[in-house]
């Protein structure tokens, strides 16, 4: 009996150990996508034969005794921004349909399945990446597993919903302001954006090339360490990409010792909803409490990425906007439109004020291990939801879902985000944001909080 | 400042975007919001020391 619901752990040990085939992973992976998502909507093309004959070919593998990488027939989905040869890599837009399909893998695609992990297709997104929502007027929006009259967040929402669906044990995801984080929330799984630059974004469709991170998603602390101790390591093709070697945080979950915690105030919990304060509040606590301490001018930090994206976006699709706006997503076209009439001194300043702000978060991790904040101020939003309430104020929705995320990868620092499902009520995520390069930080606090019960992820039932 | 669609027709004939009537309105929403943005961030006053961040390495 499969159980495709146990990891990405559990499944690569009974295929190694020839309990299970892989050529039946891979079918039980497809028949839950065939159930589930016509409701959810997570993917935009399935690989069907293609992923059922690199199984079969793992099998034939395992049966003249070779031994398979650590994600011996894993089956995983890619956010439709990650080429994987023979398909078409959209980003989530219509005008990418008419590219010709990827000649090879993206990075982390190979090194995937270079572990034996088969990916069983594209995850919807929004329209190149722009947006918090996955409400895309090409694909559909991405109904939430946990309520499906809510929005899975995004962009990376398909990925995370499929994970949160049980689907798939992880998928890969990016993160340029918080398109893991806040889909990790809305959905209760874990997500992980790493260091700015540990991870390779060659053959992945860009947004921001100077924020672009990516990352992943799983439904535990295990699976996600798995799978990131997989895919670490240099690049020479991506010029931001870290000369670091591989640094494992898989060895390290277990070896939970004192951290100094704080929380950020201020910025980071101004407007936040009940949800995201109570859950702040219990992974504080289990970690041993601390200070509530003050990242100095986040919102001037979350106004230069927003500027930055914006700008850098919309230089990115210049030449598309000019020629035939009307084949963009009206929700991200008006946004790159406008950032492409924003002066130049402004992205200039938002440049200098992030090196600033470095600094700032530098003098804080002299001080803590470990800072925390809510991934999101509040719970998924219902699909069409045009404005939040933050505090006393009405928002509009889509710029500001991402506001206590856009601060911290403006500075490229790794965060796990670790989800909390209060009884009944919706998940959300806590952010837990550690030093550059120290990312195992985050993973053994993230563990030692599961171990604890007080974070986890849960397979929706639909 | 007051952004409306002759903002946008103004700074467009600079860049020839050609931006379509119809999605004036559209743009010069979010440019008033994005310049709310920009607001914040040339208001800080920063060392003159500080350099930008841009990430490139040869």
């Amino acid at each position: 009996v499969i159980d495709i619901h146990s990891g990405a752990g559990a499944i690569a040990a009974s295929v190694r150990a020839r309990q299970i085939s892989a050529e039946a992973v891979i079918a039980a992976a497809q028949s839950e996508v065939a159930a589930r998502d016509p409701v959810l909507n997570c993917f935009t093309s399935l690989y069907g034969e293609a992923a059922l004959k690199e199984a079969r070919a793992l099998d034939a593998r395992i049966a003249a005794g070779e031994v398979l990488g650590p994600l011996a027939g894993v089956p995983f989905g890619v956010k439709n921004l990650y080429d994987v040869a023979d398909f078409v890599t959209l980003a989530g837009s219509k005008i990418n349909q008419e590219n010709p399909p990827a000649k090879s893998d993206a990075t982390m695609v190979a090194r995937l399945r270079r572990a034996c992990a088969i990916p069983i297709g594209a995850q919807n997104m929004d329209e190149y990446a722009y947006g918090f929502t996955t409400e895309n007027a090409h694909y559909g929006v991405t109904c939430n597993p946990h309520d499906t009259s809510r929005v899975a967040g995004g962009s990376s929402g398909g990925s995370a919903a499929a994970v949160a669906a049980g689907m798939t044990p992880f998928s890969l995801g990016s993160d340029t302001n918080g398109s893991i984080r806040v889909p990790a929330s809305f959905c209760g799984v874990f997500g992980l954006k790493p260091t700015f630059g540990r991870l390779p974004r060659t053959g992945t469709y860009p947004f921001v090339s100077n924020l672009d991170h990516l990352g992943l998603f799983a439904r535990s602390t295990a699976d996600l360490a798995l799978v990131y101790d997989v895919l670490q390591g240099p690049d020479p093709f991506d010029t931001a990409c870290s000369q670091r070697p591989v640094e494992p945080v898989g060895p390290t979950l277990d070896l939970f010792c004192p951290l100094r915690i704080a929380t950020l105030g201020d910025w980071f919990q101004d407007g936040a909803g009940p949800e995201a304060l109570a859950a702040l509040s219990s992974v504080a606590a289990a970690l041993g409490g601390g200070p509530a301490v003050s990242l100095p001018e986040a919102a001037r930090a979350r106004a230069a990425a927003f500027c930055l994206t914006a700008a850098e976006g919309a230089a990115l699709h210049l030449a598309d906007l000019r020629a035939r706006p009307g084949d963009f997503d009206p929700a991200t076209r008006d946004r790159f439109l406008a950032g492409a009439l924003l002066p130049s001194a402004v992205l200039i300043r938002a440049q200098r004020l992030r090196r600033w702000f470095q600094d700032q978060a530098a003098e804080l991790f002299r001080r803590f291990d470990l800072l925390l904040a809510p991934a999101a101020p509040c719970v998924a939003p219902s699909i069409g939801q045009a404005t939040l309430r933050l505090g006393d104020r009405e928002m509009p929705a889509r710029p500001n879902i991402g506001l206590y995320t856009q601060p911290i990868s403006f500075i490229g620092l790794p965060v796990v985000a670790v989800p909390v499902h209060p009884p009944g009520g919706m998940p959300v995520a806590v952010q837990l944001i550690a030093r550059p390069w120290q990312e195992q930080t985050a993973f053994r606090a993230a563990a030692h909080l599961e171990r604890a019960g007080v974070v986890g992820a849960r397979i929706a039932a639909l | 400042m007051v952004v409306d669609e002759q903002t946008v027709a103004a700074l467009d004939s600079l860049l020839e975007l050609n931006i379509p009537p119809e999605y004036a309105a559209g743009v010069a929403e979010n440019l008033a919001q994005l310049l709310v943005q920009a607001k914040l961030v040339m208001e800080l006053e920063l060392p003159q020391d500080t350099e930008p961040a841009p990430v490139f390495r040869a």
